[in-house]
């Protein structure tokens, strides 16, 4: 008879196999329990159309801490970022933001000289407060209650490394975290272009507008990991987010954790008021003491366990946690690639449709009342361009975020409205690069509807809850429960819904072994 | 020492100047205030726009006035009346209203009428925004301490801050940081169902702000203008008899009593600043008056911009200043009436003249509003908030007249193309409209009409850009970056002078928090 499991992970994505590795590197038995065919969360490659495929969710991959790269001991090969990484389109002109600092100052020049000018000192303020918000991600949250000595320690560790910046950089940290990213852009630049390409970027898959309080932190957090200067993307690896899918599956094997695929969990069970096992959708059950999953913490506690075993406050927190997904993807099939003004050849990273702030935040109200956007903005990128195997030969893959495409919509429905937010995006995108919707073979429409059924993700919303100042840091996902572990003894959640959130890949899954295996200790 | 030579010369009669100088001459200094205008006040006046209609012309209503300087300066005594504001009545769009009364029970039981659930949540309610308002309280009354600083006071202060913070408990901290983070339609989403309760209670979160109730940051303004309700009743509100300006007289008054000078119509043209310290004025007349310290109670911008010369100050000050929002967004409506506005949900005269009426009928509706300002144009359909003073003072309007006091937001300081007569007639023209569809005879009984704009209201008080606040209340403008870091503590690089007014911690409203602890600092420095 083989040993029992000690852990069952829920959910074969990043952040699941993370904690997985992490566990069984510790000597834990673990099964990692997948409801889908295969493992990647929201990296899975789609294949929409015969020979065309591109992964909807992972056109960037995040930034992967070198606590998660050393943790899982991942073997990754990263390459150079795309140049340009952005390239911003107005009406007959484009920007091109450059991984080199100099680079994008010599494009800037063209728009505006002060911009030109003051892009490395702006290159260097994001760079510095990234790498403050960096060290914070790489750690459990502060927690202000400190009621033992380590906690009073680690506050005073947070404390030094924002006064270790030097008096003016500390301040300016502070003041520009609670910034709109309007605000932050204004104080700083004059062109239009830049500040909507860098303003995309801060609302990207929030439901907010660019002059919300909050978004130059939302900015920041894109930013983490991310050389200096470097804006788009942080992470390139060869083979892309398939090649990191695969190491990790490499290392879950070596370490010993069984994978099951097509296995969704329908139950935590729970016995002596703790974590006794799950359930599974063929009704066959696996004990195990405890349980961490990686899926929301709505599907958590309020699905997979009776709520019966939880206190009406904690419920109640947990129904307010705000998901609202706005994006919506387009998956396209093109038998070329268009001319992109200002660029020579193909583009390996992203074209934005966002030529001012102001045109940003029209886009944005709309999904105040529950409508998509008449005005979309959108980002296009083509992964084949990288990656050439995604597509038939000659052809190209791209994928396309528009914004806003509120998840509730007062009026009409999804299965309705899909269709007309394409057709309206292809509308946008034919003004700023004539011709482009012509190129279009086929097409696949994944609304927020459709990314909450096709990856599990509640309200179509990326990282799990909005990156907003309310629902970061001690308050993710849950005030007061935001260090993996829940009120429920041997359960622990590891999602994106969790510290540091979306986009840093698999941290949340390391944080949350780590949790786990604290918590054995005070068992 | 020379008949032209002061201890301290305050520059700007506002309230919190007047406050500083009251402060300042009770500790026997000989104090100077220099008033630009013919009158106290700033922007706390009461001035007579329409023969025999007396206006709180700008600030028209009060609860944030700081007990312990009513206290301290014995205002009753120099004639502050405050009279309650009895109700907030919101009409609602399909003829019913929603109420809120003095009495709490009277109140629940409104609101029953529309929502059990939210009935029965307002008393939780209130209490959290008690236990908040409790826990700023402190903060509200301490000198801000530098977190960059490593003097002992500072990071003394820091752990008493610290200390106080953990003090709260785990939940209620919490809930300071979403009340600090939120927006206040997200806030009121988590306690309540009923929108027009919703709206009306998310109004006070944007009143002086450039922010819509669905911008993050609202919900900490809506705990800013909770603060009053703390030490008083539930709905603290009040009027002050005789108008707002009757605050600032009573002041003024209690200064004197102490041996402060004031002079008005001494508009400050130059702070005379040698060797990095402040000698004294210049007015604008040329007259110089010396004295060892300078205070201004204006804004950040006047203050450090046209007061001083910038080559006296750090480049970094500079650019702060420069960077510090005061984005106007609330313009003013005074009307001198015939007879009283008769609303349709409420028909013929009643309790409800006595208080407040909010136009605000649903989260939505104030949202939109704020879409028109933020994309540069005044709000087709504001939020409003306004009182009848005659029916509180008749002293106010003469008999069987009234005024009335209209607060409208939004009003963007840049208007797409600028303001002009004819647009500050229009923006007059949607207030009124507005208005009349929920009280029917208002267009008729108007006799008068005052319409400010931001750029008004910045001419005419001198607030930059119109803000009420000297400065948005937003989270990168509060505490110990109030103005500006380093500079937070009331004090400026140039020795000797001195800052007191709201752009400094705690900001704005009728609270006199800055000038009390602007003269505390420099009574300490002394």
């Amino acid at each position: 008879m083989t040993r029992p499991f000690d852990t069952a992970v829920i959910g074969a994505g990043t952040n699941g196999l993370v904690a997985a590795i992490g566990l069984a590197r510790a000597g834990s038995r673990v099964v990692v329990l997948e409801a889908g065919p295969a493992a990647g969360g929201v990296l899975e490659t789609i294949e929409f159309a015969p020979g065309f495929r591109a992964a909807p969710l992972a056109p960037d991959l995040g930034w992967i801490p070198p606590d998660v790269i050393r943790g899982a001991g991942l073997a990754l090969e990263s390459l150079p970022p795309a140049n340009p990484t952005v390239v911003a389109l107005g009406s007959g002109e484009s920007l091109s933001l450059r991984p080199a600092v100099a680079a994008t100052s010599a494009e800037l020049a063209r728009l505006s000289r002060s911009d030109a000018e003051r892009w490395p000192a702006f290159a260097g303020l994001l760079g510095m407060t990234a790498g403050f918000l960096g060290r914070l991600y790489t750690s459990p949250p502060p927690r202000i209650d400190a009621d033992s000595i380590g906690e009073y320690f680690s506050l005073a560790k947070l404390g030094r490394s924002l006064r270790g910046l030097g008096k003016r950089e500390m301040v300016e940290v502070l003041r520009t975290v609670p910034l709109s990213a309007a605000e932050l852009l204004d104080d700083w630049f004059e062109s239009d272009l830049l500040k909507g390409a860098l303003a995309a970027l801060a609302v990207a898959d929030v439901s907010q507008g660019p002059m919300s309080g909050g978004t130059a932190f939302t900015l920041l957090h894109r930013l983490v990991g991310a050389a200096p200067g470097v804006v788009g993307e942080r992470t390139r690896l060869a083979g892309g987010g398939p090649a990191l899918v695969s190491a990790l599956l490499d290392r879950a094997r070596a370490a010993g954790v069984e994978l099951r695929f097509a296995a969704p969990v329908t139950q935590i069970l729970v016995k002596d008021d703790a974590v006794a096992g799950v359930v599974l959708g063929d009704g066959s059950e696996i004990p195990c003491r405890e349980v961490v999953s990686s899926l929301d913490p709505t599907s958590t506690m309020l699905e997979l366990l009776d709520p019966v075993h939880l206190d009406p406050e904690f419920i109640h927190a947990v129904k307010q946690i705000r998901y609202r997904g706005v994006t919506t993807k387009l998956l396209l099939g093109m038998d070329g690639l268009p001319e992109v003004p200002g660029v020579a050849g193909p583009v390996a990273g992203a074209v934005v449709i966002a030529p001012s702030v102001g045109y940003l935040e029209k886009a944005a109200d709309a999904s105040k009342y529950g409508r998509a956007s008449d005005e979309p903005t959108v980002e296009i990128r083509w992964p084949s361009v990288s990656d050439p195997s995604l597509a038939p030969a000659g052809r190209h893959s791209a994928v396309v975020s528009v914004q806003y495409t509120p998840y509730r919509l007062r009026e009409g429905n999804w299965a309705d409205q899909a269709s007309v937010v394409a057709d309206r995006a292809l509308g946008v995108i034919d003004r700023y690069l004539p011709g482009f919707s012509s190129r279009v073979m086929n097409r696949m429409v994944l609304t927020p509807m459709d990314l909450e059924r096709r990856f599990g993700l509640r309200e179509g919303a990326v990282a799990q809850g909005e990156m907003m100042l309310d629902q970061i840091l001690f308050m993710r996902p849950v005030p007061g429960w935001s260090r993996s572990a829940t009120p429920m003894p041997g359960l622990y959640w590891c999602g994106a819904s969790t510290h540091p959130g979306g986009g840093v890949t698999g941290m949340s899954g390391w944080l949350a072994a780590q949790a786990v295996l604290a918590g054995r200790g005070r068992r | 020492m020379p008949a032209n030579r002061y201890d301290a010369i305050i520059i700007g009669g506002g309230h919190n100047g007047l406050v500083t100088a009251a402060y300042l001459a009770r500790a026997g200094r000989k104090v100077l205030v220099l008033e630009r205008r013919h009158l106290l006040g700033g922007a706390a006046v009461s001035e007579q726009v329409f023969p025999g209609f007396t206006f709180s012309v700008f600030s028209y209503v009060v609860s944030l006035l700081r007990p312990e300087i009513i206290r301290d300066l014995d205002l009753p005594r120099h004639g502050l009346h405050i009279l309650p504001l009895e109700s907030t009545i919101t009409p609602l769009p399909n003829g019913d209203y929603l109420a809120g009364w003095g009495d709490p029970d009277l109140t629940r039981r409104e609101i029953a009428r529309h929502s059990q659930k939210d009935a029965d949540a307002t008393i939780e309610f209130g209490r959290l925004m008690h236990h908040m308002a409790m826990a700023v309280r402190p903060i509200l009354g301490m000198i801000p301490p530098d977190p960059t600083s490593l003097a002992p006071s500072d990071l003394a202060g820091l752990l008493k801050l610290g200390g106080h913070f953990r003090s709260l408990g785990p939940d209620r901290f919490h809930a300071m940081y979403k009340l600090m983070t939120m927006s206040s339609a997200d806030y009121l989403d988590e306690w309540f169902e009923f929108d027009p309760l919703k709206a009306t209670k998310s109004a006070s979160g944007i009143i002086g702000t450039f922010l819509g109730p669905r911008s993050p940051g609202s919900a900490y303004v809506l705990l800013h203008h909770y603060m009053g309700e703390i030490d008083g009743a539930f709905r603290a509100w009040g009027f002050a008899k005789g108008g707002t300006g009757s605050i600032s007289n009573a002041i003024g008054n209690a200064a004197r009593a102490f041996g402060a000078v004031i002079r008005t119509e001494a508009p400050v043209a130059k702070v005379s600043v040698r060797a990095g310290r402040a000698t004294g004025v210049v007015l604008e007349s040329g007259e110089e008056i010396q004295a060892s310290i300078v205070v201004s109670g204006l804004d950040p911008r006047r203050t450090f911009l046209d007061l001083v010369d910038g080559k006296d100050l750090p480049t970094e000050l500079v650019d702060d200043v420069r960077r510090f929002k005061f984005r106007g967004s609330s313009g003013k409506v005074n009307l001198a009436l015939s007879e009283l506005p008769d609303f349709t949900c409420m028909p013929g005269r009643g309790p409800q003249h006595l208080g407040a009426f909010s136009i605000s009928p649903s989260v939505d509706y104030l949202e939109r509003a704020y879409d028109d300002a933020k994309h540069g144009e005044f709000s087709r359909r504001p939020y409003m908030d306004m009182i009848i003073p005659s029916m509180i003072d008749p002293g106010m309007a003469p008999p069987g007249r009234h005024v009335m006091s209209i607060f409208v937001q939004y009003a963007p300081y840049r208007l797409n193309g600028g303001w002009t007569d004819a647009k500050r007639e229009a923006f007059g023209d949607a207030v009124v409209d507005t208005l009349s569809q929920y009280a029917p005879n208002l267009k008729g009984a108007i006799l008068h009409r005052q319409v400010l704009t931001p750029p008004d209201i910045e001419r005419m008080t001198g607030l930059s850009e119109g803000n009420i606040f000297q400065g948005e209340l937003a989270l990168q403008q509060l505490f110990f970056l109030r103005p500006s870091a380093a500079w937070s503590k009331y004090r400026t690089p140039i020795g000797g002078y001195y800052q007191c007014g709201a752009g400094t911690h705690p900001g704005g409203g009728i609270m006199g928090a800055s000038g009390r602890l602007a003269a505390l600092q420099i009574l300490a420095d002394l």
